[in-house]
């Protein structure tokens, strides 16, 4: 949460997980051009830096498809949100490992003479479409991603319009299989890297696509509001510490908490990147969210001093032992 | 000049008017549009920079609006999230079809170049 800026939020947590991250990618980079090196002899032999142009590309589409994976494995299971927590880091990298390719790429090919770098971009001498144009594009995308990826700008463009401006991942996840599609596996022998690719793309389109469907469905079957009070379902079956969310026929969502026996309703869209709140727990006596621990009071919907985040309230009532939710934001609870 | 070529000189000039933009903006512009600012060390600016010449569009209507209110921008709470889970179902039903193919042709292609190699070998 904010109070002032910092280089990279770093916490204990953030660490392991980064030194992982990056500890994995030494070891693919270093396996795969070990490994060639040793593998490849003869006729078949391939130098070291075209070795590690290689290393570097499929690793950073590796890295991509983690990252594109974990959003919709958190929305369909909570079991993955963990994994949320530090998407971003890994989203940094993935530009990183993907930035080294390139130069490396543009680097070697003009060092060789034999092309001008800029001008295989540019205008490449064959018909096919111009799977370099693809690979820049995609590089394009994601150094937009990556600069814009610290909390100054997740707070000032406002979590809706950085959401926006980040979908332009999926173009890039597009542009990166039409980049190998159209590039390394038209001089591929070896189906193994076309099955990976394959599978890859379907994994990741499937997972989102049936994470957008149940999404798009729990939005259809919202509740509406009679004389302007949603009906929430039986009061007891929110128990202590936890909460529900109740979905708005209008498509907004709420998060339904009790704490110490009371109950109180607040949006379920949390002030940082929109994570679903009502997901989360009461942990100090603050609903928690459980993307990256940003804190609300259950009945108050601010975060405990010094920050300063909020999220809208709603007053709650108990009718029949049925909990009735005001469908007007800000009254007290 | 080639479209792809043009599209590099465009984005090449959108990126120095960014940068333009962008040092002012790191070295004050972001105190005035964001209180929690003050007082970032020299590399938290620097860290900004290239997502101000990214978006520097956006990032001079930001600071334009602190100035009009003479204050930074007001906490704004994250709402109407429905339209932004359309979009992001339907951009990956779309990026679905565009994949699948593009995947089917680069395959076709690579299927015809083969079956061409074959052909000419002796
Ligand atoms: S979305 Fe990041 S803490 Fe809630």
């Amino acid at each position: 949460m904010s109070v002032g800026y910092r280089l990279v939020q770093w916490n204990r947590h953030k660490r392991v997980y980064d030194a992982i991250a990056i500890g994995a990618v030494a070891i693919y980079v270093g396996v795969f051009v070990g490994g060639g090196l040793l593998l490849l002899r003869g006729d078949r032999a391939v130098s070291a830096p075209i070795l590690a142009m290689r290393a570097l590309g499929t690793c950073a589409i590796v890295l991509l498809h983690i990252v594109l994976c974990i959003g919709p494995l958190a929305r369909i299971s909570p079991l993955f949100a963990p994994l949320l927590y530090n998407r971003r880091h890994l989203g940094v990298l993935t530009f990183l490992v993907a930035l080294l390719h390139a130069t490396l790429a543009i680097g070697f090919y003009g060092a060789f003479g034999e092309r001008n770098p800029i001008a295989a971009v540019v205008n490449p001498a064959r018909s096919a479409p111009p799977y370099e144009a693809f690979g820049f594009g995609a590089l394009l995308i994601l150094f937009v991603m990556a600069a814009t990826s610290h909390d100054f700008w997740l707070k000032n463009l406002s979590p809706r319009v950085w959401k926006a401006i980040h979908l332009a991942v999926i173009g890039a996840y597009a542009l990166v299989v039409m980049h190998v599609a159209w590039g390394a596996l038209q001089s591929e022998a070896s189906p193994v890297y076309t099955i990976l690719l394959l599978a890859g793309a379907a994994t990741v389109c499937g997972l989102h696509l049936f994470a957008g469907w149940r999404e798009t469905l729990r939005d259809l079957r919202g509740v509406r509001p009679i004389d302007g009070w949603i009906d929430a379902g039986p009061a007891d079956a929110v128990t202590e510490g936890r909460a529900a969310v109740v979905t708005v026929h209008n498509g907004e969502r709420i998060a339904l908490v009790r704490h110490e026996g009371r109950l109180c309703a607040m949006s379920n869209v949390c002030a940082h990147q929109g994570g679903p709140l009502g997901e989360g727990r009461v942990i100090d006596g603050c609903l928690t969210c459980p993307w990256h621990g940003y804190q609300y009071g259950p009945c108050s919907g601010g975060s405990p001093p010094p920050f300063t985040e909020r999220v809208p309230t709603h007053r709650v009532r108990i009718e029949n032992g049925r909990a009735k939710i005001e469908a007007a934001e800000g009254g007290e609870p | 000049m080639s479209p792809i070529a043009w599209i590099l000189w465009l984005l090449l000039a959108y990126l120095a008017v960014g940068v333009a933009v962008g040092i002012p903006f790191v070295a004050r512009g972001v105190d005035r549009v964001d209180h929690a600012a003050h007082g970032a060390s020299r590399w938290v600016r620097l860290l900004l920079l290239p997502g101000a010449a990214a978006l520097w569009p956006i990032v001079l209507a930001l600071w334009f609006a602190a100035v009009q209110r003479a204050g930074p921008t007001p906490a704004r709470f994250a709402r109407g999230m429905r339209p932004l889970r359309l979009a992001h179902a339907l951009a990956w039903a779309v990026a679905a079809v565009v994949i699948a193919a593009g995947l089917a042709g680069a395959l076709r292609q690579r299927a015809q170049s083969t079956a061409a190699i074959s052909e000419a070998a002796p």
